[in-house]
């Protein structure tokens, strides 16, 4: 499979799970308002964005294993940035919550939009811009 | 490190796409390599080599020979 081809199934992938998690954001919101019971449709209807998030990480990991070793190189630098960025964030926020009942708390669920923002600001603006892989 | 892979590529008259598709690689990276800013691992390098029939070393120079060499 020639590089081209990898970027563009890496695009597609990722884009195509971004907005099927949008959209299953928008409609899971819609039907359930956090206190509703534990059924199985709910609890189905709760996961439901979660999987299309398995998709980007798997479309994420499936890019990283093909793509050629300098754009991987350099996106996995992008994303170690990332991560180290995201762990200083909710290390140091969690560990205010612990101590100030009146902080706001940072639901867990945000861990996963931060890591993949600070990915494209650093795929964007470091050594990774030049690879074609923002 | 310091590499003749432009001299090498300008010589047989091939684009940063062209080598880049021989080597299974993107232009993007084809340039990373060139520019200096991404060595390449050691597989890499010998695909390089065996592609311009040349020895890795005169391809690829991390400035140690020389420096061994005068000492």
């Amino acid at each position: 499979m020639s590089q081209t081809t990898i970027r563009k199934r890496y695009r597609r992938n990722v884009l195509g799970a971004g907005a099927g998690y949008i959209g299953a954001v928008a409609g899971v919101s819609t039907q359930l308002d956090g206190g509703d019971p534990i059924t199985a449709l709910n609890v189905g209807l709760a996961l439901l964005p979660g999987l299309f998030i398995l998709g980007m990480v798997y479309a994420m990991w499936v890019y990283i294993r093909d793509v050629d070793e300098a754009a991987r190189h350099f996106m996995v630098n992008a994303m170690m940035s990332a991560l180290f960025v995201t762990l200083a964030l909710s290390g140091v926020w969690g560990l205010a919550e612990l101590f100030l009942d009146d902080l706001s708390k940072l639901p867990v669920f945000f861990v996963f939009p931060i890591v993949m923002g600070m990915f494209g600001v650093f795929t964007a603006f470091g050594p990774a811009r030049t690879m074609g892989c923002a | 490190m310091h590499n003749r892979l432009k001299e090498l590529r300008a010589e047989h008259g091939w684009s940063q796409a062209a080598l880049g598709d021989q080597l299974d690689i993107s232009r993007q990276s084809v340039n990373a390599i060139e520019t200096g800013r991404y060595d390449p691992s050691l597989p890499l390098a010998f695909k390089i080599a065996r592609l311009f029939g040349e020895p890795i070393e005169s391809i690829f120079d991390d400035g140690d020979a020389v420096v061994k060499a005068a000492g």
